[in-house]
């Protein structure tokens, strides 16, 4: 599965980043950085966790 | 859904009332201060606010919870990273609750003269800053630009005003009625003074069962069919955060009970979409380690008399209630 960013609903709020911090990162300009498109396996959960819980539905996945 | 007029008392141009996409480029300005990185950062200065402020609190006396002891606590966070020296921010705290309590008749300074007080405060912050930048998020501000453009004084002005009152009298509230949850479901209390570890998902759902901030109000950009009614294009809507947060189609047959491991707790208590709250990551962390410290010096928590809430509509907190705290190792010296 690949994670797939809008940048222009990204508002850059980082609950992604909370949520799962080895995948994305808000950079030091408030820009959303993802670490790594591909979700590894043992990322899935708290990656779908954050796809879900992005307040502007910036985030989606596409297998 | 854009968002609602500004309020005929405040004319300047609000960060909560601009629509994109200007709404994201000002917004862009501070998130970077809120990001969870920095966040993350803070907690070492959270921690040492929250500790000092706790020491104050002494086991088995009947003592004064919400001004005495949680009031203080967002306020010199916020006061902090927006560069007011330590010595301003009791008065800090008395002009945010005057500039947001208009409605309650205890509350002896009116909204307005609260708002000019905090607005020459901040101007004499901003000149000390016109010689020497600091660090701090005025002086973020003074230099930020949008569109190749620094911002309006009116802009500046209600940014700080903004970032005063919502991250002063919201997380506050949070906690002190976290604090009423908790005391009112005894077993909650009892399993999370046993594992600590619980603290993070109970947040949450004081969160969901407090809903600090009761509604905003959004204008509809599009016709919106929702459970056969019609929202049209146009009307002004009042979102009930509260309400949505004990949706039975969300959170099933408990929907109406508080339970700290409730998981998942997809609660709407920051809003959502493009205006969801900025300092979300700011305000867990400091519920976070308040809970953290407080629970580990205090095992009990009795309420001696009533909640007096504020009169507001929007952000109904707590005035003041007056608990009792037994702490486990001297528990039996107090009682």
């Amino acid at each position: 599965m690949k994670i797939v960013m809008d940048r222009a609903k990204c508002t850059g709020i980082g609950i992604c980043e909370a949520l799962a911090p080895t995948i994305f990162e808000v950079d030091d300009n408030g820009e959303l950085v993802v670490l790594s498109a591909e979700v590894p396996e043992d990322a899935q959960n708290e990656v779908t966790e954050a796809v879900e819980g992005c307040p502007t539905m910036a985030l989606r996945l596409q297998s | 859904m854009p968002d609602g007029k500004p309020r005929t008392v405040s004319p300047r141009p609000m960060l909560i009332t601009t629509d994109p996409p200007r709404h994201k480029a000002l917004r862009q300005l501070i998130s970077k201060g809120f990001t969870p990185k920095h966040i993350s950062a803070m907690e070492p200065d959270v921690r040492a606010i929250v500790r000092s402020v706790l020491d104050s609190a002494k086991p088995g006396i009947e003592l004064e919870y919400a001004e005495g002891i949680v009031a203080k606590i967002p306020v010199r966070i916020i006061a902090d990273l927006l560069g007011a020296p330590a010595e301003d921010w009791e008065q800090f705290r008395a002009w945010s609750d005057a500039s947001v309590g208009s409605a309650d008749p205890d509350v002896k300074l009116s909204s307005q003269e609260a708002f000019g007080a905090l607005t020459a405060y901040f101007r004499q912050l901003i000149d000390l800053r016109e010689q020497n930048r600091t660090n701090d998020l005025i002086s973020i501000l003074m230099d930020a630009e949008v569109e190749g453009e620094s911002l309006s004084h009116d802009e500046l002005m209600s940014f700080l005003h903004l970032l005063l009152v919502a991250g002063n009298e919201t997380t506050r509230n949070l906690i002190a009625l976290g604090t009423v949850a908790l005391i009112n479901h005894p077993e909650q209390l009892r399993m999370l003074v046993h594992d600590p570890s619980l603290i993070p998902t109970a947040i949450e759902e004081m969160l969901r069962y407090v809903s600090p901030v009761t509604h905003m109000t959004r204008w509809a950009t599009e016709d919106v069919d929702l459970r056969g009614k019609t929202i049209k294009k146009g009307q002004a809507v009042v979102l009930l955060y509260g309400a949505a947060n004990r949706d039975e189609e969300v959170f099933g047959d408990t929907a109406e009970q508080f339970d700290i491991t409730r998981r998942p707790n997809p609660h709407l208590a920051f809003g959502t979409g493009e205006h969801a709250c900025l300092g979300l990551s700011l305000a867990r962390l400091e519920a976070r380690v308040f809970f953290e410290e407080f629970l580990a010096r205090f095992d009990r928590v009795e309420l001696t008399g009533e909640v007096l809430r504020m009169r507001s509509t929007m952000v109904p907190g707590v005035r003041t209630m007056h608990v009792r705290l037994g702490s486990a190792n001297e528990g039996a010296a107090v009682r």
